[in-house]
Order: C-alpha cells, then sequence, then structure tokens
C-alpha cells in the first residue's frame, strides 16, 4: 500500500474536523474492503480517520417499532442480537451470510451500505424495509442513499451515525451468494409492512432497487405463487464471470419467492 | 512390533501447529534489502524500451536489474526438465519450449511474465520505484485459450512453432487402432475439459539469498520440493558455476502440489541480486502476486472414443488431446499429458490396441507445469468418463461393464498393451468389497428417499491406478558422538511428515530410540543428493533405501 497518515477520533467532532482539514482523507470502519483496495494500490487516500474508537457509534436499539444500529456494529452483533433475531429475524439472518465469521467481527453496518458495493447485503435490507440513514448532519431515506454502483447521497466528509429500521410485520431475505466471497449474485429482500409490501434486490444491478410489479402483486396476495410470472428485464443487470443479465434476471424471481417463503415463515 | 506397523504421533506437528514452524519467510538475513517482480500488464507485447533511471532515484531503492543487464553477464536461462531427444515432434523435429530469460528482453507474453527487479530497503518501497519504471509496450494480438490458438491464423507465441503447437506426440498404433474400431458393434465418443487451476499452495513462494564476497559462496533458502533440483538448475543453468559454491537449502514448507518442484526466475534473481549490491536480498511472493507468476495446473481439451463388441468388451481406445502449456515450456510442463501418463492410459481394463495423439498448445498464458499427480488423473478422467457413458449407451450397469473389462488377477504379471508391467491386483474382488460397503444396490432406495425431500441425489463410480515412485533416492547415515543418528535424505517434507516416516524406520532397524534421530532433509549441501519430492517416490525411492 501506499504510504499514510493514520488517526484514530475520539468524538465525531474530531473525525469531522479531521476529514475537513484532509480533503483526500478516507473513513476507516470495519475496513473490509478498504483495507484490501490500499493493499492492491488501487487507493491513494493520504490519510486514514479510523472511527474505531468512537464508542458511541456502537450499539444496538431496540424500541416497540424500531431498530437503531450505529454505524460501527459488526455484523456479527447483529446476526447474534437476541433482540433483533426475535423482532426482525430477517435482519439477522442477513448479517449471518455475509462473508465469513472474519468479516463478520470486523465488518461494520456503516463502512458497508457508505461502501455502497452492488453485491453487498444490506443495501437489501435498508431499502427493502424502508429504513432511514443518520448521518451527523441529516437523516436520508434509503431509497434516496443509494445513488449508484459505489455511490451514495453522502457529501464529501458526511459520516453515518446510525441505521433506522421500522419493524415490519413479516420479512425476508434469500440469495444466491458466490461461493467464494458470499456476496450476493443476486439477494432479494421483501417485507410486508402496515403500509404495503417492498421489495428490493441487490446484486442483480449497479444499485440496489426496488421490484413494483411484484410489490403490488405481492400486496393483493403475499404468496411466493403471486409473482410466478413477472419477468425482470435484463436489460440494465450485471454480467460478470458469474452470472449472466439472464441468469441474475431469473435469480431475482427465484430469490424473491424464496424470500416471501421465508417472511411466511417467520 | 515395530513403529512401522503401528500409529505414531508426528514428530513435526507440534511444531507446526504451535506456530513454530520456520519458513523461507521466517529466515532472517542481518541486513536483507527486498526484492520486488516488476510484471508484465500485457498478454503479449514488444519491449521497445525500459527506463529505470526515475525510478533508481526513488527513496529507499538500493538498484534495479533489467533483462539486457543479465544477458550482458552471461546469465543462463530457465527451461524444461525434459532434454530434447527425451519429447520431440512425432516427425523427429525438436520441440518448441520458448526461450525464458530469468527477466526478459524484447517480448512479454503473459500477464504477469517478469521485466524488472527492484530491490529496496523495503517492500513498500520497491514497489513504489517499480511503479516509476518506464516500459514502453507495444501490444500485440494475443492468444489465451486452445481453440483460439490452435485456429487458422491465430497470432503466434513463438514464430517457430506452427500453429502453435509446441509439440505433437503419439503413442500406440493409429492404423491398428483404425481397424479394431471397423469391427466394433458399439462406440463411445465423448468430448472433455479438464480446466485450468491456479495452485494456491498457503505458503506462497519465496527466497531469501546471500553471495559471500570473501568465499565466493553463495547461500538460497528457499521454499520448495527438493533442494538440489533447484541447485542443480541455478548452479549448472543459470549462474554457470560449480555446484559446491551453491547451497540450497529448503526450510519448513506451506504446501507443495508440484508447483514447488521448479526452479522461478526470482530464485536466482536474489542471488544475483546479493552479489551485485553487497547484501542479502529476500524475495517474497504476494497472493494475487502467485496467480500471476506461480505455475498453473490441468488445462485440456480431450476427445476420447471406444470401441466395443457386443458383449461390451473393449476393442479400441483413441484419444486425442491438446493441453495448454502456456506461453513457456518450462519444469515438467511440456511432459505433463504425454510422457508422465503414458504408462497409465488404458486404466485397469484389457486394451488391446490404442492410439493416443497429444499436442502441447502454446498461448499467452502462465506456463503450465506439473500440478496434482501431473498428467495421469487426467488420464484417469478421460477413461473412466468414458467408460460410464458406454456403460449408459449399452444398456450395462457402471460396474458391470468395468468387470467385463478388467485385467484379472490370474492374467498378472499384464503387459499393457502401453508398456505397462502391472504385476498385482484383484479389481474384480476390489470392486465387490467396494460395492458392499458403499451398498450400492441400495441406492435407489436412497434416490427415492431423498427425492422425497426435494433433494437430488447421484452416484459415480471411478477407477485409478497409477505408475508412481520413480527413482531411487540416497540415504546417508551417521552416527554422532552425541549419540544422534542422522538421517540425510535428498527428499524433503512438504506436508508429508517424513521426520516422522524416516525415524520410524531406522529406529526400528537400527534398534535406536525413535527420539534420537534427526532428518537432515532440504539441503543440497548436508544431504545426500536427490531428485526432491514428488510423484509418490518417497516411500518407494527413498525410504526403500533407508530400510
Amino acid at each position: 500500500m501506499y504510504a499514510f497518515d493514520y488517526h484514530k477520533p475520539h468524538s465525531l467532532a474530531e473525525a469531522a474536523a479531521l476529514l475537513e482539514a484532509h480533503p483526500e482523507a478516507r473513513l476507516l470502519a470495519g475496513g473490509m474492503t478498504l483495507i484490501p483496495t490500499l493493499k492492491q494500490r488501487l487507493a491513494s487516500p493520504t490519510d486514514l480517520v479510523d472511527l474505531g474508537g468512537l464508542a458511541d457509534l456502537v450499539g444496538i436499539v431496540v424500541d416497540a417499532g424500531e431498530i437503531t444500529i450505529g454505524a460501527m456494529t459488526t455484523h456479527a452483533a447483529v446476526a447474534h442480537s437476541k433482540e433483533i433475531k426475535a423482532r426482525l429475524p430477517a435482519l439477522a439472518a442477513l448479517a449471518e451470510g455475509i462473508g465469513d465469521p472474519q468479516v463478520r467481527h470486523r465488518g461494520t453496518i456503516g463502512g458497508s451500505i457508505s461502501n455502497a458495493d452492488p453485491a453487498a447485503d444490506y443495501p437489501a435490507a435498508l431499502v427493502g424495509l424502508g429504513a432511514t440513514v443518520i448521518t451527523d448532519r441529516r437523516e436520508i431515506a434509503a431509497d434516496d442513499f443509494f445513488t449508484g454502483m459505489f455511490e451514495t447521497a453522502l457529501a464529501p466528509g458526511e459520516i453515518v451515525r446510525q441505521v433506522r429500521f421500522p419493524i415490519p410485520l413479516a420479512a425476508g431475505y434469500a440469495k444466491f451468494p458466490n461461493p467464494a466471497s458470499r456476496y450476493a449474485v443476486v439477494g432479494a429482500f421483501v417485507a410486508r409492512t402496515a403500509a404495503g409490501v417492498r421489495v428490493a434486490v441487490t446484486g442483480a444491478g449497479p444499485s440496489v432497487f426496488r421490484l413494483p410489479e411484484m410489490e403490488a402483486a405481492l400486496a393483493s396476495s403475499f404468496a411466493p405463487q403471486a409473482i410466478a410470472g413477472i419477468d425482470v428485464p435484463e436489460d440494465d443487470l450485471n454480467r460478470d464471470p458469474h452470472a449472466t443479465a439472464a441468469y441474475r434476471a431469473h435469480l431475482v424471481g427465484v430469490m424473491t419467492a424464496r424470500a416471501v417463503t421465508t417472511a411466511l415463515e417467520s | 512390533m515395530g513403529l512401522m506397523s503401528q500409529p505414531i504421533r508426528r514428530t513435526e506437528d507440534k511444531r507446526f501447529i504451535t506456530g513454530r514452524g520456520r519458513y523461507v519467510d521466517d529466515v532472517k538475513m542481518e541486513g536483507a534489502a527486498i526484492g520486488y517482480a516488476l510484471r508484465s500488464p500485457y498478454a503479449h507485447a514488444r519491449i521497445l524500451s525500459i527506463d529505470t533511471e526515475a525510478a533508481k532515484t526513488m527513496p529507499g531503492v538500493i538498484g534495479i536489474i533489467v533483462g539486457s543487464e543479465l544477458e550482458a553477464a552471461g546469465i543462463g536461462h530457465l527451461g524444461a526438465a525434459f532434454p530434447a531427444s527425451m519429447l520431440k515432434n512425432r516427425d523427429g523435429t525438436p520441440r518448441v519450449d520458448g526461450d525464458r530469460a530469468l527477466l526478459t528482453v524484447d517480448y512479454v507474453r503473459y500477464v504477469g511474465e517478469p521485466v524488472a527487479f527492484v530491490v529496496a530497503e523495503s517492500q513498500n518501497a520497491a514497489k513504489d520505484a517499480a511503479e516509476q519504471i518506464l516500459v514502453d509496450y507495444e501490444e500485440l494480438p494475443a492468444v489465451g485459450l486452445i481453440d483460439e490458438a490452435v485456429a487458422p491464423g491465430a497470432p503466434l507465441v513463438w514464430p517457430q512453432a506452427k500453429g502453435n503447437i509446441a509439440v505433437d506426440w503419439e503413442q500406440g498404433d493409429e492404423a491398428a487402432t483404425e481397424t479394431a474400431f471397423a469391427k466394433a458393434a458399439h462406440i463411445t465418443r465423448i468430448d472433455l475439459v479438464n480446466n485450468r487451476v491456479v495452485v494456491n499452495s498457503m505458503e506462497a513462494r519465496g527466497a531469501a539469498g546471500r553471495f559471500d564476497k570473501e568465499t565466493g559462496h553463495y547461500e538460497l533458502f528457499v521454499t520448495s520440493q527438493g533442494a538440489h533440483p533447484i541447485a542443480d538448475t541455478i548452479a549448472k543453468r543459470i549462474l554457470k558455476i560449480p555446484q559446491e559454491r551453491l547451497r540450497v537449502i529448503t526450510p519448513d514448507v506451506g504446501g507443495g502440489f508440484g508447483l514447488k518442484m521448479s526452479t522461478f526466475a526470482e530464485y536466482p534473481l536474489v542471488l544475483i541480486a546479493s552479489e551485485r549490491f553487497g547484501m542479502p536480498v529476500k524475495w517474497m511472493s504476494e497472493r494475487t502476486e502467485a496467480f500471476q507468476s506461480d505455475s498453473h495446473g490441468r488445462d485440456l481439451k480431450s476427445h476420447a472414443e471406444m470401441a466395443f463388441d457386443a458383449e461390451g468388451r473393449i476393442l479400441a481406445y483413441r484419444v486425442c488431446t491438446d493441453f495448454n502449456l502456456g506461453a513457456y515450456g518450462l519444469g515438467f510442463g511440456p511432459g505433463i499429458q504425454n510422457i508422465i501418463p503414458m504408462f497409465v492410459v488404458g486404466g485397469v481394463y484389457k486394451v488391446p490396441v490404442l492410439h493416443n495423439y497429444v499436442r502441447a498448445v502454446l498461448t499467452n498464458t502462465v506456463p503450465v507445469e506439473a500440478y496434482r499427480g501431473a498428467g495421469r488423473p487426467e488420464a484417469a478422467y478421460i477413461i473412466e468418463r468414458i467408460m460410464d457413458l458406454a456403460a449408459r449407451e449399452m444398456g450395462l450397469g457402471q460396474d458391470e461393464i468395468r468387470l467385463r473389462n478388467f485385467i484379472q488377477s490370474h492374467e498378472m504379471p499384464y503387459r499393457s498393451y502401453v508398456g505397462a508391467l502391472i504385476d498385482s491386483g484383484d479389481f474384480q474382488r476390489n470392486l465387490h468389497d467396494c460395492l458392499k460397503q458403499a451398498d450400492w444396490a441400495g441406492f435407489p432406495a436412497r434416490r427415492a428417499e431423498s427425492e422425497k425431500r426435494g433433494k437430488l441425489r447421484g452416484r459415480g463410480m471411478a477407477y485409478y491406478i497409477e505408475k508412481t515412485a520413480g527413482g531411487a533416492s540416497a540415504v546417508d547415515i551417521s552416527f554422532t558422538e552425541a549419540g544422534r543418528v542422522e538421517v540425510g535424505v535428498g527428499t524433503s517434507a512438504h506436508g508429508q511428515g517424513h521426520e516422522t516416516t524416516f525415524a520410524a524406520i531406522v529406529a526400528d532397524k537400527l534398534g535406536v530410540p525413535f527420539e534420537s534421530i534427526d532428518l537432515i532433509q532440504g539441503d543440497s549441501i548436508r544431504a545426500p543428493h536427490g531428485g526432491g519430492t514428488g510423484g509418490s517416490r518417497c516411500p518407494c525411492g527413498t525410504a526403500g533405501t533407508a530400510y
């Protein structure tokens, strides 16, 4: 990796000031993407600002209708949270399916969504549940947060503090994992809420997206058969050595149906 | 009862599982610099110029070596382990291995081919400097896949290898096979791809070397499957020095798989750099780099045909294989799919006549060399797949077609058509025992039970026979005044547990305590000359000598 200066602030204000002072600085959360990128010399930040010293960014709070997760909370903490398992098991199961044990004990929800990898799992949960991203400046609806491949609505220097999830009536997540990385070749998150049904798909396109036609069909009948026959156009989907766009389009239907089944069983 | 006939706790395991193994990267040489290889980003390109001036002024840089300097110094090249006479074209013309310099001078022929060797105070400094080396490449058309390479008009990897064929080779009798096929009641045909694999030893390749200018001696620590083959290659072929001026030591090794049998460019380069810059030099491959610079395995396409009589007995066997050699014929590469498996081509079956035609195909990819069984598992895969397919086509059981074609125990010693002398074996009884243990007959019930749960269930059957253990190897046994027994071998362990194996044999034979035996291995000076560990030869070739 290229040489950089390392900082470990102890308050959000201090972190923000460091980002302000060093325009080419990068935030370091769990480092599960950033560190390999640095090692391969694909990024050359002048400074790394490690959020590992900000204890108030870690933690899970569950109340009547919401679950709030601190940005520096690890995937393992979400996966093993008794309260999340009880109130929103689909989210715990999603976290348990990320990467491998090492990744789950280092990687964080804030890091994952800020990186916005097109094949990451968390974006599907945020959009599928209609979550809210809370930063050091404002609140951003999940629908507006993910703007493209590795792109978000975050302004330069803006830091994710928390993610707030409304607790749905039922939810499920199903993915076809890449067998080596466990990234989603296609992952579908389905949630049934008082306001209707949401379906969010990750891995298939440049960024997480919703499927209004399937949402409408599931709103009238929340069963896997309800979406049979709804074709997903392959035009804008990803193609790579792991799967063609046509195969991903096919998987969207299969994974969404499985997510509905999981939601019904929960 | 002797130690050889009972389980023993492995001597070396305590060291390995408590993190006290000592690998190449653990070798500390005072004042050592770090070497780093700048590699080609192109599959095929002409090098118009290499400018290292800016890079040499970077902080921490000690020096940079390029290929033209090695040529001027008379440094030798890498090459194949097979002499030209041992493997040539069917028409008697010599094969094409290509000419592989340690650092390429005029062309790069695969992504990852080393172009310059940077020596610096740290790996980071070396990488920073490598980025400042200006290589002017003229990109050329490239071929990666076998089909692309053999297509008419394909770009040539080496101009002297027409159609990108490095060597074509055959065994058996083409005309007699054709005659037998003409009488067949049934012919089964199959096309198979055995894909390329990257070896990925847990311990990556690495070397640390130093030159002593007082004595003129070189010392090389390298992760390998045998210190002697590497010492031989570097001394004779590359540095062109008397053998006694080079000592090669292989400490503990984290996985070989055939990859570590060969001499790679970075090994002599650390010695050359040490001599030139006056300090020890260490090079360790990174994981990403390993994918581009370690030799690969497999990568072949075969078309096979089997002729049967009306009772499902083999009349003749015909195979055509193209294998991807990569950009150079190095190490055992050129002979992997022809010479090495030639005695196991008919498997465990009575094959009256066969014809096996094999072409090595040059492509702009990482060279392919020995890997896990090296050609023999590939040969077994072809014949076992065609036997299975033939069974289905003729309505015979997978077991029945094999029972009808096995070499019978009463026919042994049996000289196979390809010349292998099979001296023992009872394949028929072995199959019966195996079917019984696996409850072969109970499969339909197991499958029905799986289907009830929405699951699929399949099964397979395959036979494997291997000609192995080539070459006996010397063993030195010496007795120290301190009462210890030193057993020196020219093979070395990369996971096999030889410290235990050899101690058990020697303790049993001499009646001395197991704990009093020290194995001397992986040392080209202290241990007797040997061919390294590969091809499953140690239990016969070396342990047999010790016994």
